[in-house]
């Protein structure tokens, strides 16, 4: 066998079974997705019928598709009001302190456990009977702010919106301390002897060096803002009604309670479309500032 | 060039292992089922050693143990068929789990049903009518989907509402047999201050059904009134059995009688504050017994009554009864003779009757009653008239599905302060789009 063709058999063959696994379980199930999207499918039956653009007309003309959307965009604008002070805990922590390791360690913590357990975690600390929250807040004296943290419609998104809050600024907080920790410090150095002050250094060497940082946290902000799903879904099933359903509490729900999964695949391909458009946004933004 | 052949050799590759799997996911591929009925014969010899696949869901740990224990002495019956029980602990995550199994052809032999999901598996389920096991079920009839029995319900029950006698007794009250006795007990409850008058766990929705799925269903005096609905142009508006139920119902959500927080806890904790005597009365299926009997060791404070839906005492006091964990055979089962079968074993007196009296239940079945000392009690404490759940048609289900109704979920939202008139306009307007637009 020449040379040539030997090696062509072994690119192919080293390529075959990662592109293969790519066709069969990413590229497929997309064009499956797009498929379904443009069918009545009830997911249990054996046949369906094509209904052009119909899905994505309901989709858009059904107001709890929206109220959900705005219950995601809660999670997205408050995650983005916290991320100035990630960023503040991320610089103190990057400072030469006692114990920085273990404090590290602890704002890390919340991430690696697992969802269904802080969301089994949380119930019990809203639980309007015996409830710890509700009981620190009455030992406090501060009684007028006791609430129905998880029926009360008005105040039940904030309540979740906090929990997925503690869970992710912790991953945000390090994923600044590793973005700070690669600014070197002989520039930090030579602004101090230039006599810039502390805002200043933050502005002109640490703003710009973690700038990289807070557009993966952007990124992470927006997919995860608008996945967000076992929160809601384990601590409220999206209720009290559907005050709390997201998007994807609601795409799951279309699918499988409602039986539409024509609907629930429409409402999938939105859902990345709108990952995608707000992604390359934020990238053109970054890009801008970057020139 | 080399380049440009490389990309063409993966190209190739790609679109041949696509078409490949393309054609192995077509849903409608019924030839391919050697894998896809989720059966398997041990071997390929004329032998015909079968393995069936039977999956079910109940809460109860200790009766998905006696089912297991059961199925398998069916060996003994026939020594080639190993049946295979796969449980599941609740409803919801079963119901997932099958429907994700027949999008991909891959049903098991035999499945679990609840009478509300017939419908929608009409196609996977295999006609019974004929069949030996069929005819002595007092409501198969019943459920017939398009003419055909498509499943049997192995259990009935009647939908109770649970009391403390001795808190009964401490406080001087009577059992209630009208609607606005009932609010008034609740009431006495509440105003005395020691217990919570009604547990009602509405965090998760579904401890609503007495009241706002069944509430509507009776008072419309029809057993098929689901399916009627199907026909109207506004089954929610003023004067429907859905409107005027809907309304009765808001008066026990307005009288505030379940506790500071009805919607924050959920169906377990709120079991618990029933069972720990924190509150005083509760409501559902005659399932609950064999869970409080576990948890506090015996009935002896615990007695029940028909939720009295009723005005006033000129008309009758129905009583909900609901049938349940119907099973039916996939039609895509290779093994359909082995499955009718194992079915008539499983119906049998012998093996009914140790299934019934394990899943503490009333039976399905004419000359064969259940051992439950707590439902002889009940029934011969409490004159009432049986009122049998009968879920709506596919063309009820196909509009339910349409404009998402969930009447549990609107019981949540009348707890948080939802009027009647709001949520009886806004499914007014959905179902008559959805209606048009069939």
């Amino acid at each position: 066998m020449r040379y040539t063709v030997q090696k062509r058999l072994v690119i192919f063959s080293f390529l075959c079974i990662p592109v293969g696994l790519l066709v069969l379980f990413l590229l497929y199930p997309t064009v499956k997705l797009f498929q379904f999207s443009f069918t009545n499918w009830n997911g249990i039956s054996e046949s369906f019928e094509y209904t052009g653009l119909k899905n994505y007309i309901t989709a858009f003309q059904t107001p709890e598709v929206w109220t959900a959307l705005g219950n995601n965009f809660l999670y997205f604008i408050l995650h983005v009001i916290f991320i100035p002070l990630e960023v503040m805990v991320a610089v103190f922590l990057n400072n030469k302190i006692k114990g920085s390791n273990f404090f590290r360690s602890i704002v890390f913590m919340p991430y690696i456990l697992n969802g269904v357990a802080v969301a089994y975690i949380f119930s019990y600390m809203y639980n309007p009977i015996n409830g710890p929250l509700n009981a620190l807040l009455g030992d406090m004296n501060l009684e007028f702010l006791i609430r129905n943290w998880l029926s009360d419609s008005s105040v039940v998104n904030y309540s979740l919106v906090a929990v997925s809050l503690w869970r992710f600024s912790g991953f945000h907080v390090i994923l600044f301390l590793a973005g700070l920790q690669s600014v070197p410090a002989d520039l930090y150095e030579a602004a101090t002897i230039d006599g810039a002050s502390a805002f200043q250094k933050f502005r002109y060497i640490t703003a710009p060096g973690i700038s990289r940082v807070i557009e993966i946290v952007l990124f992470l902000n927006v997919r995860g803002a608008l996945q967000v799903f076992d929160i809601p879904f384990l601590m409220t099933q999206g209720g009290p009604g559907t005050a709390s359903t997201t998007f994807t509490v609601y795409t799951i729900q279309t699918a499988f309670k409602y039986n539409n999964y024509g609907l629930a695949s429409t409402l999938a391909v939105i859902l990345m479309t709108i990952i995608i458009v707000f992604s390359m946004l934020q990238s053109k933004l970054f890009k801008g500032r970057d020139e | 060039m080399r380049k440009g052949k490389l990309g063409i050799w993966i190209a190739v590759t790609a679109l041949l292992l696509s078409v490949l799997s393309g054609c192995s996911g077509g849903g409608s591929n019924k030839g391919d089922n050697a894998q896809g009925s989720g059966s398997e014969s041990k071997t390929d010899s004329s032998a015909k050693a079968v393995t069936l696949k039977m999956v079910m869901w109940d809460s109860n740990n200790d009766f998905i143990t006696f089912l297991n224990d059961k199925v398998k002495e069916y060996t003994q019956v026939k020594p080639n068929v190993t049946i295979e029980l796969e449980s599941f602990k609740s409803d919801s995550d079963y119901l997932q789990a099958v429907k994700v199994r027949a999008g991909g052809n891959a049903l098991p032999d035999i499945i679990e049903l609840k009478p509300n999901w017939l419908s929608d598996f009409k196609e996977q389920l295999m006609p019974l009518d004929g069949l030996g096991f069929v005819s002595g079920n007092k409501y198969a009839d019943k459920y017939k989907v398009d003419g055909k029995i498509l499943a049997v319900p192995s259990v009935s029950f009647p939908e109770l509402v649970y009391y403390h006698p001795s808190v009964f007794k401490e406080l001087n009250l009577e059992v209630p047999t009208t609607w606005p006795q009932f609010i008034d007990v609740l009431n006495k409850i509440k105003d005395n201050g020691t217990y919570i008058p009604y547990a009602m766990g509405g965090k998760d929705a579904w401890p609503d059904y007495p009241f706002n799925e069944f509430l509507p269903h009776i008072l419309s005096d029809d057993e098929n009134y689901l399916s009627a609905m199907a026909e109207q142009d506004a089954p929610f508006a003023k004067g429907t059995a859905f409107y005027e139920g809907f309304s009765q119902i808001a008066q026990l959500y307005d009288a505030k009688v379940m506790g500071p927080d009805p919607l924050g806890v959920g169906w377990d904790q709120a079991t618990d504050l029933f069972v720990s005597k924190q509150a005083a009365v509760v409501a559902s299926g005659l399932w609950f017994v064999p869970t409080y009997v576990s948890k506090t060791g015996s009935s002896d404070d615990l007695a029940a009554f028909p939720m009295p839906y009723r005005q006033n005492e000129d008309t009758p006091l129905k009583l909900m009864t609901f049938t349940d964990h119907f099973y039916g055979i996939s039609s895509s089962t290779k093994y359909a003779d082995e499955a009718k079968a194992f079915m008539e074993w499983f119906y049998s007196p012998e093996v009914y009757q140790d299934y019934i009296d394990h899943a503490q239940l009333g039976s399905a079945y004419e000359g064969i009653d259940a051992n439950v000392p707590f439902l002889q009690d009940f029934y011969n404490n409490n004159k009432n008239e049986p009122f049998l759940y009968i879920p709506g048609n596919a063309a009820y289900t196909d509009l339910a599905n349409a404009i998402q109704l969930d009447v549990k979920a609107l019981g949540q939202e009348m707890m948080a302060g939802k009027t009647v008139d709001e949520i009886s306009t806004d499914l007014n307007g959905k179902w008559s789009k959805a209606k048009s637009g069939k």
